[in-house]
């Protein structure tokens, strides 16, 4: 936190529908500010315009390493939405069990249909989520992720994807 | 996932806590409906700031509270006894040692929570290592009297009776202690007294290290405290320490509370057990006693009357930064005046408090 900003987790307990968020500072309580919580809000860590992906070699998605069709990206989010494993506010996620989003969910990359494999929260962290994405097939360049979960499509993010059998889909 | 953390990183991401909407209530140190203090032992300040061995008191709980750089136990007052004497009564009654109550009790009714008994405010003190079936008059494994004033008066122990019904319910198992908080059923002056091997008085296996114990066992228990509804609807926590290692100190002396300036305020002025004292009678409304009336109270460490609140302009998923936000998702506030100091989580789970805020 700082004087402009605080990152905080939402808690679980938190109703979807409007909301208010009051900041109570040594004893001081700011007014309220009116905001709408949805049961899911998929958004995509971002550095600048690019999804904060890992390719499937482990190294971060980006235009000098991008991945090739087929290729497995691990996809860095938050706002799921709801699990199949309860977690507590401000509690890591466990690796067992796995906390899976419950609510349909779908992706794609440039516009074309990008199965996602797993989508849940990410072992050991607060309030992350993970989507396991297979690459479809397509040509070398940038394109657009967007995840949907619950109906809800999140903010477009890129993924460098490269020609076939080469770069950081080697050995997939 | 290292790399990945280096992103969070440098994004600031790695900053979380999970926010806390309280009640609106006025800055005044007199606005506390309920004290919680913890009394560890035995070190000077100089010992405890920047410990290796202190993680939790250093870069979780001062950087949310108000504390005190220049505390000192009252001059030349040792050893423990004298001064938890004097943080109830505002004087040592001549005693220079720790022997128990049966030769060092007191007949006067001038003392805290006798005043606060006559003033209608409950009281309670929670002591590590007793069994609670009796009024614990003699040391037992890690429990020990002279850490314990109340037992010394008696009108609290009915002169020194180990049935005494009084003392029995107001001197409790620290056992009791998290149960009552979560019940919504603590006193609204609690005194705490962690046992020898969690107030830094003893070194204990398996750390062998009195002040990690004690920040250990303080990491564990404050949360409680902090997520306790009589400490979100009001609540203090100081956490002082008896006396120095060396000399009169200067010795710790940490507040938290909604009211307290916080973000890691820092004071110099010259505080003692007196001012400790003093304070909780103001908070309370009682005449101060003995030297307390004499000493500078702790109000400085408490935010005034009339300071600027926090203004929120947004909020945002704490990824995309879009307006789409879901429950258990990170999430980001902007705004003006959020916080005192920047300040990030030190560990899992994220706290509910952070910085005063």
């Amino acid at each position: 936190m700082s004087p402009g900003q605080i990152n905080f987790q939402m808690p679980y307990e938190t109703s979807p529908g409007p909301a208010s968020v009051v900041i109570t500072t040594s004893g001081s309580p700011s007014p309220g500010f009116s905001f709408t919580v949805s049961p899911s809000a998929p958004g995509v860590f971002l550095s600048g315009s690019h999804a904060i992906a890992q390719n499937q070699d482990g190294t971060l998605n980006d235009a000098g390493h991008p991945i090739a069709p087929a290729g497995t990206l691990v996809v860095y989010l938050t706002g799921q939405g709801p699990l199949d494993n309860a977690v507590a506010t401000g509690a890591a996620a466990p690796s067992q069990p796995l906390s899976r989003a419950t609510q349909p969910y779908s992706a794609t990359i440039g516009g074309q249909i990008a199965p996602i494999q797993f989508l849940g929260l990410t072992p050991g962290y607060v309030g992350l989520a993970q989507a396991n994405i297979t690459v479809p097939n397509l040509s070398r360049g940038d394109y657009p992720l967007v995840i949907t979960v619950g109906g809800v499509a999140g903010k477009a993010a890129d993924v460098s994807v490269g020609a076939p059998g080469s770069g950081s889909a080697a050995g997939n | 996932m290292t790399q990945f953390m280096k992103i969070m990183k440098t994004f600031g991401l790695a900053v979380l806590m999970w926010y806390a909407v309280t009640n609106p209530a006025s800055a005044q140190m007199n606005d506390i409906k309920t004290v919680f203090i913890i009394v560890m032992e035995n070190h000077d300040w100089a010992q405890i700031k920047n410990s290796l061995s202190a993680p939790y008191i250093n870069q979780t709980l001062l950087p949310m509270a108000s504390y005190a750089e220049q505390y000192y136990n009252p001059p030349r007052i040792h050893p423990s006894l004298p001064n938890y004497l004097w943080l109830e009564a505002g004087t040592n009654f001549g005693i220079g040692n720790d022997s128990d109550p049966k030769i060092n009790h007191q007949g006067t009714t001038a003392h805290f929570v006798t005043q606060l008994r006559d003033a209608g405010v409950s009281w309670k003190t929670y002591q590590e290592g007793i069994t609670g079936t009796a009024c614990p008059l003699a040391s037992s494994s890690q429990y020990a009297p002279k850490h314990n004033p109340f037992i010394y008066f008696d009108d609290v122990t009915n002169a020194n009776d180990p049935n005494s019904a009084f003392c029995i319910a107001h001197v409790r198992p620290y056992g009791e202690f998290a149960p009552d908080l979560k019940s919504d059923a603590v006193a609204r002056f609690v005194f705490i007294t962690p046992d020898l091997c969690d107030d830094m008085h003893d070194s204990c296996s398996p750390l062998e290290d009195p002040i990690r114990q004690g920040d250990t066992w303080l990491s564990n228990e404050i949360p409680k405290i902090l997520g306790s509804a009589a400490y979100q609807s009001g609540g203090a926590i100081f956490i002082v320490w008896d006396e120095a290692e060396n000399g009169d100190g200067p010795i710790g002396m940490i507040a938290i509370s909604p009211f307290a300036k916080g973000g890691g305020y820092s004071s110099t002025t010259h505080y003692t057990h007196g001012s400790t004292l003093r304070t909780l009678e103001e908070i309370f409304g009682v005449l101060p006693l003995r030297d307390a009336a004499s000493q500078t109270d702790l109000s400085g460490l408490f935010k005034q009357a009339g300071a600027t609140g926090a203004t929120v302009a947004g909020v945002t998923n704490g990824a995309s930064f879009s307006s789409d936000v879901a429950p258990g998702a990170l999430a980001s506030v902007f705004g003006t005046n959020l916080a005192l100091a920047t300040a990030s989580a030190a560990s899992l789970p994220l706290p509910a408090f952070m910085g005063g805020i």
